[in-house]
């Protein structure tokens, strides 16, 4: 099958974009390089069934976050036990923060329940609207805004970000309500 | 370097309407947590920075071939 040199183009256009999400998921450059070929072929096999003019990134990421959670999500234990050893075979490293802050933020990503992880990760930085991130993860738009707030939250606490709101409580109250009245 | 453009800052996190049956429905949900805008700010910088750090790597060339070569293909 020869592929549309538009549609082909847009695939391109998102890989980078498809793997940094697939790095982000899987915490393995080589892991997640193997999902996002198997994303593609899966992907250029059925690609009758993507309608021209409608959202390439969003169908593929599509594509691809089904397969981690299909095939993937089983090995979600060798994501938290990661030891950075993976981004030493980053070809540049990180620009705008330290290495320490980067290992410090990515870690603290790993210790994030997936479904958490990945909908931060389409919202805050893969650049989809809610609605669309809600499409790609199967859930409703209410769904994603809380799990967002929630891994917010959650890394706010795992790297000792204050985050105290003006309006908000403060630091001993929210340990309170996020120890969910434990004890 | 480009820099994913996202809706982080945006986020309004939604609570349970009255009525609204889940499977946690027997336990009264937790209270939602609002963080403050710089740490809301930080923690998306943080984000964004990793996550441009990665697509700054480029595509590796087998990626990049697989779909060139099946564009290629009749």
């Amino acid at each position: 099958m020869k592929l549309d040199p538009a549609i082909r183009d847009q695939v391109l256009a998102t890989v980078p974009s498809l793997r940094a999400f697939a790095i982000s998921l899987c915490g393995n450059i080589d892991r997640a390089d193997d999902l996002v070929q198997e994303t593609l072929l899966r992907a250029l096999a059925h690609i009758d069934s993507f309608q021209p003019g409608t959202n390439m990134p969003a169908w593929l990421f599509t594509i691809l976050r089904n397969l981690f959670r299909s095939e993937y999500r089983k090995r979600r234990r060798e994501v938290e036990d990661a030891d950075g050893r993976y981004a030493e075979t980053l070809k540049s490293q990180p620009e705008q923060t330290g290495r320490v802050e980067f290992e410090e933020f990515r870690g603290a990503l790993a210790k994030l329940p997936s479904d958490q992880r990945e909908a931060l990760i389409l919202v805050g930085a893969s650049g989809f609207s809610y609605d669309d991130a809600a499409a790609i993860c199967g859930c409703a738009v209410g769904t994603i805004k809380s799990r967002v707030n929630r891994a917010r939250t959650r890394l706010a606490d795992l790297l000792s970000i204050d985050s105290v709101d003006d309006f908000g409580p403060d630091r001993a109250t929210r340990a309170v309500l996020a120890g969910g009245g434990r004890g | 370097m480009k820099t994913h453009r996202t809706n982080l800052d945006t986020v309004e996190p939604e609570t349970a309407k009255p009525g609204q049956q889940d499977s946690m429905a027997k336990r009264p949900p937790k209270p939602e947590i609002r963080l403050g805008r710089e740490a809301q700010a930080r923690i998306g910088e943080l984000l964004r920075s990793m996550y441009n750090t990665y697509v700054s790597q480029g595509v590796p060339t087998h990626l990049d071939e697989l779909v060139r070569r099946l564009g290629e293909q009749d």
